[in-house]
């Protein structure tokens, strides 16, 4: 049977939730939307890197703990590495 | 109504209005007496010691004000009506605050020249001081529990029992001040300090206010629990300090029933160690207020970036 890779927008909100708990589905929603101009279920991998410079900068604006942001887009940018598939 | 959508027009309007009653109102006769002072020295007085309640109630309409906004931005998600309806129980404490004060002065005005009203104003004073809370705390705790239930966080058996242990120290204390006003000899006297017998307190005022003390607690121990376990570092963050200021309402004002409660009404203003202690619980009151208005601008930031 083969691996589920659940899809890139699915990803990124799990490692979201991780940061904006309920709120994260809107936030990222929110960020695809009005700076890819995208659906967020469609965005790809060439998106992140632009979208994740949108979530560092609207991170920053929520907390001031450099910590937080640093791990949450480094968390992210794992997402951009294609994934290998288990054999 | 237009007035509810606006906390802090409302404010100002029944802020006016309370300052006017207590400058326009007659001084009080009997207080005039007890405290051996001229109408002048009354109002002086009066005035200056509901100067603190503007900074008070003004915490109160704006940390309501900014918890409602909060729960609009995300009336369409799955938790927004749990913050609703949060707000809704902040905006029957905020509300409550002025109606209460507002209603208790012209009581009390009436019945110092109608001495026959004196009963009806105590009694009306203490149901009033009973009402309010309890709806405001009936939405806290039905809010609070939705949210816990949603992320299927569940009331740990160490926080029950702590909760059954404030509840039972609070229920006990409770009656051993007020029933030692009664006479327990005739259980149909009303001839105490709350002009009702003593069945009709049990069973009006002493189980509603025990009722509600538990409702507060555990709605403040689930708002508090929610706010440290949910998923979401920056969420939790914001979302504490939401947590913290509800503990710090609810809290607070349970203190103020109990003082309230368990020293009876005179109808006019007590100058004396309780009225310190009632400034000291309000401004808990209204930190409590401020941190909620703080929390709720923090989450409002995480839905507009």
């Amino acid at each position: 049977m083969p691996a589920y890779d659940p899809p890139l927008y699915d990803r990124v909100l799990r490692v979201t939730h991780v940061y904006l708990g309920p709120a994260a589905d809107r936030f990222i929603a929110r960020q695809v939307q009005n700076h890819l101009d995208k659906r967020p279920e469609d965005i790809s991998v060439d998106d992140l890197k632009m979208l994740i410079d949108w979530i560092r900068v609207a991170v920053s604006l929520i907390t001031e703990d450099s910590d937080i942001i640093e791990e949450y887009t480094a968390q992210l940018m794992r997402l951009t590495v294609p994934q290998k598939r288990p054999k | 109504m237009k007035l509810f959508k606006r906390p802090l027009l409302a404010y100002v309007i029944v802020t006016v209005f309370y300052f006017a009653l207590v400058i326009l109102l007659p001084a009080n006769h009997r207080a005039l007496a007890a405290y051996n002072i001229s109408p002048l020295q009354y109002h002086t007085i009066l005035f200056l010691a509901v100067v603190p309640y503007i900074g008070i109630w003004f915490a109160a309409f704006y940390g309501f004000g900014k918890l409602r906004e909060y729960a609009k931005i995300i009336s369409r998600s799955a938790e927004g009506e749990d913050f609703h309806t949060l707000a809704n129980g902040i905006k029957w404490l905020a509300y409550g605050l002025p109606a209460t004060a507002i209603i208790s002065i012209i009581l009390n005005t009436i019945a110092d020249h109608y001495h026959r009203f004196h009963s009806t104003a105590i009694i009306s004073n203490n149901y009033i001081n009973i009402l309010i809370p309890l709806i405001a705390f009936t939405y806290l705790s039905r809010g609070s529990r939705n949210l816990t239930e949603r992320v299927k966080i569940r009331l740990d058996f160490s926080g029950a029992k702590l909760i059954m242990a404030a509840l039972a120290i609070l229920g006990v204390l409770y009656c051993y001040f007020t029933f030692r006003h009664f006479d327990l000899q005739s259980v149909g006297s009303t001839n105490n300090p709350y002009f009702i017998p003593i069945w009709l307190m049990l069973l009006t005022v002493a189980i509603p206010y025990l009722y509600s003390w538990f409702i507060g607690l555990l709605a403040a121990y689930e708002i508090l629990l929610y706010s440290r376990q949910v998923q979401g570092v920056i969420y939790r963050q914001a979302l504490q300090f939401l947590g913290l200021g509800t503990v710090a309402v609810i809290v607070s004002l349970i203190s103020l029933q109990y003082t309230s409660s368990i020293v009876p009404r005179t109808g006019f203003i007590s100058l004396n160690s309780i009225l310190i202690l009632n400034y000291l619980i309000r401004i808990i009151e209204a930190i409590g207020f401020w941190l909620l208005a703080v929390g709720a601008k923090k989450l409002k930031k995480i839905e507009e970036v």
